[in-house]
């Protein structure tokens, strides 16, 4: 089989991924999302400006960020950590498929828990099936993809895939894009939060950065992330723990 | 070898016997649980900050510290120029101060726990005269010294280059400012680092254990700022304190960080000359909710930590 999709790999992955406790990890962050857009609902705040607040800024640069990360980062960094990665290595499947597979279903996790909980939340929040939260769901299935395919580089780049993520997403998503304007291109979130606005049309969404701007620098950072996964994970060798 | 000499001697019966084949004793003094606590504490604490370990292990520790430090550099030199105080003792630079400890509880407080955990070394400290409790209180101890260490460190360079810089003659106010945030410090680095280790002790995987960490802090953090901005209905700057709704006052008590900088706006009082405004409104009369608060996230760390060690080791 030499296509970008193996299945073998795609449900060790998963079964990897899904069958320990730490799963339940991976859906926290979804559901504190689903649960505080209840809480404030029923509350019944004076105007509506809240849902981009809580669904555009809180889900798009913590739940989603986060979701990915905990999940782009073990897909491949778990096996790497425990040195199981040579096993699958030593088969003859290509790396490139390797990172594809464990990409495709990374990216349909996060979708489900993250994705998921946004369209739920949105539901919830805007009484139906409205732009916006039709646009926050599509913008979180986006933003899903890209995230993963930067952690999983990540991963593949470094033995501390999560810490250095962590550093990304708190400091570069959550910092500098806010207060930098010329940050916002290179931002994983404000493509996400493009995208979103192209559907929703909702100022309050603060979005950055036109649509096309938005899908194709997305492509582009999928793209090449992808790319150094590949080559990192082609020429990679095993190293010890980090001491 | 000597087992089988003793068999062929003749002395089947002698069997597992120990023989003293001349080995030196030790004979010197014992130390006992306090030493062994205060080493372990020792140790930790160093390799909380990278010391004594790989050059990779340093270079978080360092960064944070560099990056902690620099705005006291950079008031050192405003002020030279005549420019007033830009950072205040209180909150020194609360978005600042928070990422930072988010990104050092996260990946140094995984450090101390998770890798004796993952490395099931546990049984060998507790065959030790170490009780059960010693060993999360040391651990404690270190990481809340590091945390301490990292707050602290900042406003005392932030003091001295304000004294050394300053050409008025400022040094009693500075001085009583420095005091309340060394003691304001006290609080962040004792409630931090008590959950954050707490929360790291739980999983024995380094990554994933930053994961939980870095989940919590930065979660409850971003649902108690965007919480509080729906209270007070659009992300403006505070309105004078009286305007503030009963939300917004009590939406801080989300995350630890602004539960502590709650505490922290209270204590520097109604007027505030040097700040606009705070990073989170004034708790007003709300502030035993936000003690209360406090109080609980101390004792809730020091249960998890606890709890997890009353068995680890055996289990996982």
């Amino acid at each position: 089989m030499s296509g970008i999709y193996h299945p073998t790999v795609a449900s060790i992955t998963l079964r990897a991924t899904l069958g320990r406790k730490r799963a339940l990890l991976f859906g926290l962050p979804a559901v504190i999302l689903v649960l505080v857009t209840l809480a404030i609902k029923a509350a019944h705040p004076a105007t509506s400006g809240w849902v981009s607040g809580i669904l555009g800024d809180f889900g798009f640069t913590v739940v989603i960020p986060l979701t990915a990360l905990i999940i782009g980062g073990s897909v491949l960094g778990a096996e790497i950590d425990d040195g199981a990665i040579v096993h699958l290595l030593a088969t003859p499947v290509r790396r490139s498929t390797v990172i594809m597979t464990k990409f495709v279903v990374a990216s349909a996790l996060t979708m489900l828990l993250a994705g998921g909980s946004e369209l739920v939340s949105g539901l919830i929040a805007t009484g139906g099936a409205t732009k916006l939260a039709m646009g926050l769901f599509v913008g979180a299935l986006a933003g899903s993809v890209i995230y993963n395919a930067v952690f999983i580089m990540i991963s593949a780049a470094t033995t501390r895939a999560i810490a250095v993520g962590l550093l990304y997403v708190l400091v570069w998503e959550g910092l500098l894009a806010n207060l930098v304007g010329g940050v916002r291109i290179l931002s994983i979130g404000h493509y996400s939060l493009g995208i979103a606005n192209a559907i929703a049309h909702d100022s309050s969404l603060h979005a950055g950065l036109s649509l096309t701007t938005a899908i194709v620098m997305g492509a582009v950072v999928t793209v090449a992330a992808l790319g150094v996964a590949i080559q990192r994970l082609a020429s990679f060798s095993l190293r010890g723990d980090a001491l | 070898m000597s087992a089988d000499s003793a068999m062929t001697d003749g002395a089947p019966r002698a069997r597992g016997v120990i023989h003293d084949r001349g080995y030196r004793r030790y004979e010197g003094p014992r130390l006992g649980r306090v030493q062994i606590v205060r080493a372990l504490m020792w140790h930790s604490f160093r390799s909380a900050l990278g010391i004594g370990r790989g050059p990779k292990a340093k270079i978080l520790p360092v960064i944070a510290f560099v990056v902690m430090c620099l705005p006291a550099f950079v008031n050192a030199f405003a002020v030279a120029r005549g420019a007033p105080r830009i950072v205040t003792y209180q909150s020194y630079l609360f978005p600042l101060r928070v990422i930072v400890l988010t990104i050092f509880a996260a990946v140094q407080g995984p450090e101390l726990v998770s890798r004796d955990l993952r490395s099931k070394v546990l049984p060998l400290y507790f065959s030790r005269p170490m009780r059960r409790g010693d060993y999360p209180l040391a651990k404690y101890l270190a990481f809340a010294g590091a945390c301490l260490l990292l707050v602290e460190l900042p406003l005392v360079l932030l003091y001295l280059g304000t004294i050394a810089s300053s050409h008025s003659n400022a040094i009693w106010p500075n001085t009583r400012g420095l005091l309340g945030g060394l003691a304001i410090g006290l609080l962040w680095a004792v409630v931090v680092s008590a959950i954050g280790l707490a929360l790291a002790s739980l999983s024995p995987r380094r990554a994933y254990a930053t994961g939980v960490v870095a989940i919590y802090f930065f979660l409850t953090l971003t649902l108690a700022q965007i919480i509080r901005q729906i209270a007070q209905q659009g992300p403006a700057p505070f309105p004078p304190p009286q305007t503030i709704p009963a939300g917004a006052r009590l939406a801080s008590l989300i995350s630890p960080f602004t539960t502590v900088e709650s505490i922290t706006q209270w204590f520097a009082g109604q007027p505030k000359r040097f700040q606009p405004a705070g990073p989170v409104p004034d708790p007003g009369s709300y502030l035993p909710a936000y003690i209360l608060m406090a109080v609980v996230l101390l004792a809730a760390g020091f249960a998890i930590l606890a709890v997890r060690y009353r068995k680890a080791g055996a289990t996982s």
